[in-house]
């Protein structure tokens, strides 16, 4: 979510951190062409490798959050601070008012409007593509505009954070991205029910299957492995259990033969 | 095991980590006296902590020493930088607390999210299989040589250094527990310091303290709702190299190209910007032997900070230390390429014929100059752009 929805947020925090957000548009839109162009691929698989070429989402999400807390920081911080400099308290509630309106607004269509933007962008990445541009180029337009203006220190920053993850959080409360979450909280949970590499016994068969190439030693020989083998030292004799389980095995590539096996 | 039993393992493994991960680098930071906020400092000691263990990792196996001998000459290290009361003054200073609500919230929150590592255990895979065959073979402590830290045995790696195995492995060795347990359990530290990395990454490109901290917030917030992704994305980071590449090193690289740049009046900001400077090029080369694909993405974020900073869009910062750390970068990656490819031919060999094959696909569409441009997305853009990363 963060990786799309990180650069039309970048037109909100662009008039509160105008720098940050041009570098982040700069940082995002111009590679995002890179991928969406035949030639741009090309180059980029022969600068860096065919393999991996594509394993860079880990760089547009952590640019997409960051552009995405910016932004709604931004529009927190004018909430925030509308209502904190008001003179008169009509004012101040009126500010309150339209903030919890700008709020519950965000809780009712921000998670439709992000699964539609999700939709768009499955089914038209390419129109995606030059939208981000589009909006990348905006920011930077304003960015240059407004790039000798600074802000004055936040007033109520915990009231402003407040806000502003009650603004982002719809972001990811969407139909679509629901089902595909799991919170911390539920990891957690889910966790506690999983043996721990603590727990070697039970933790082994969870390993033999995850493990890449699957390991199919059996715990109780690579137990008798590891009692007679010591580092640096050749496993000499070789364990009762390993050997009968060699022996009785066919060794394959997945299944070394015990006499192969090395300590470490 | 009983929970105080874990404790102790918590414990020892925190601080073996520490030791290994950040003690050089802070010693490094306190002996230079500078001057920057706990996150910085943080960032900094990781990076040059970081270049002393591509340093280890390249002098071992030259050598052919244990590593023990690692330990030996980190310890010495550490104790020449601290040789000095006054540096040891700056090492143990501790960030200016004030009770301030939002902040005391964010660092029970990131205290939180690293404890919460402990229980919610990294999964152990391929490319963690490979990670745990050189750690393993580190934390023996017999020799090591560039031919004996492989998965297969007298087999040259593809990493040909190999600094976060071998940080692992002083992990493993030091701290009494067996590699795989020291592998997976360690993710709390990374975590810690992944989210620090982003709040210094937020103080640098927000227009203020109390801005970075809430957007912080949302950050968090995000982790929090959706940690699977973020455990993908290596801000809840798994402990894969890969991992560690993209959700250390790039944020960490990004935050000191930004001090590199960042404009100041006082000698302490020269000063500063001067070592961070000197550091990129150094904390570039040990990325590259952690996970070469993140610097990838780190160079690209460097060119945009240069372009804007070029453009004026940026005030706050100097894009002249910008263009000197960009070709230091730039050589360090060519030489490191260059030797990567003469130790280890046969990985190259393939990286070369699989480059071959893509450009010859590429050449036999005989494609308009336009259409090179603006033809078909790819596949793999279009499963970057329209699918991957939508969800995550």
């Amino acid at each position: 979510v963060t990786g799309i929805a990180g650069v039309p947020v970048l037109l909100l925090a662009v008039f509160a951190a105008p720098a940050a957000a041009a570098i982040l548009a700069l940082g995002i839109v111009p590679l995002s062409l890179m991928y969406a162009s035949p030639g741009g691929v090309v180059l980029l698989s022969l600068l860096m490798s065919p393999d991996t070429v594509k394993d860079v989402g880990a760089y547009f999400g952590l640019l997409g959050l960051i552009g995405l807390s910016l932004g709604a920081v931004a529009v927190a911080q004018v909430l925030v601070g509308s209502a904190q400099r008001a003179r008169s308290l009509v004012l101040r509630v009126g500010w309150l008012a339209a903030g919890l309106l700008v709020v519950a607004a965000a809780w009712r269509w921000l998670p439709g409007l992000t699964d539609l933007l999700l939709d768009g962008v499955e089914a038209h990445p390419a129109q995606a593509v030059l939208v981000g541009a589009l909006c990348a180029a905006t920011v930077l337009a304003i960015a240059f505009r407004r790039r000798h203006i600074t802000s004055g220190e936040m007033q109520m920053p915990l009231a402003v954070a407040l806000v502003a993850v009650a603004l982002a959080v719809p972001f990811l409360t969407g139909a679509r991205a629901s089902h595909e979450r799991l919170t911390l909280l539920d990891a957690l949970r889910s966790a506690r029910a999983t043996p721990s590499v603590l727990a070697w016994t039970s933790y082994y068969p969870l390993l033999q299957e995850s493990i890449r190439p699957p390991l199919s030693v059996p715990e109780s020989v690579l137990a008798d492995i590891n009692a007679a083998c010591r580092p640096g030292r050749s496993c000499s004799p070789i364990p009762a259990t390993a050997a009968r389980w060699s022996y009785s095995s066919t060794p394959t590539a997945s299944t070394p033969s015990a006499s192969t096996v090395t300590s470490s | 095991m009983p929970v105080a039993e874990q404790t102790g393992i918590a414990f020892r493994l925190f601080v073996v980590g520490a030791a290994v991960w950040l003690v050089p680098g802070l010693a490094f930071v306190a002996r230079l006296k500078i001057e920057a906020r706990f996150s910085e400092r943080l960032v900094l000691a990781f990076v040059a902590g970081g270049a002393w263990l591509m340093l280890l990792s390249m002098l071992l196996p030259t050598v052919g020493a244990s590593i023990d001998i690692a330990l030996a000459l980190t310890t010495a290290l550490s104790i020449g930088l601290l040789w000095n009361r006054a540096t040891w003054r700056t090492l143990l200073r501790l960030p200016a607390l004030r009770f301030e609500a939002l902040s005391c919230v964010l660092v029970v929150a990131v205290v939180a999210f690293a404890m919460s590592a402990w229980v919610r255990e990294p999964p152990v895979t391929g490319e963690e299989a490979l990670d745990l065959a050189s750690m393993s073979h580190f934390a023996d402590g017999g020799a090591i040589t560039f031919d004996n830290t492989s998965l297969m045995p007298a087999t040259r790696a593809v990493y040909l250094f190999q600094p976060y195995q071998l940080g692992l492995g002083m992990l493993a060795r030091y701290s009494g527990v067996e590699p795989i347990v020291a592998l997976i359990k360690i993710r709390p530290l990374f975590v810690l310091l992944s989210l620090t990395f982003v709040y210094a990454l937020l103080l640098q490109l927000a227009p203020t303290i109390s801005y970075a901290r809430a957007a912080f917030a949302v950050v968090l917030t995000f982790v929090a709702l959706d940690v699977a992704a973020w455990e993908w994305n290596s801000l809840f980071p798994f402990v894969r190299r890969g991992s560690i590449g993209a959700g250390l090193w790039g944020p960490a690289l990004m935050v000191i190209v930004l001090l590199a740049s960042r404009r100041g009046q006082q000698p302490g900001d020269v000063r500063l910007r001067r070592i961070c400077a000197g550091l990129v090029p150094l904390g570039v080369l040990a990325a590259l032997c952690t996970h070469a694909l993140e610097v990838a993405t780190g160079l690209w974020f460097v060119a945009a900070l240069v372009i804007a900073t070029r453009a004026g869009l940026d005030p706050g910062r100097d894009s002249r230390p910008l263009w000197k750390v960009g070709v230091a970068c730039f050589l360090v990656a060519a030489m490191y390429i260059a030797l990567q490819s003469r130790m280890v031919p046969e990985v190259a060999a393939r990286e070369r014929s699989s480059k071959a094959a893509v450009w010859d696909a590429f050449a036999s569409q005989s494609l308009t100059p336009a259409s090179i441009v603006i033809g078909p997305i790819p596949e793999q853009g279009e499963d970057l752009i329209g699918d991957t990363i939508p969800r995550r």
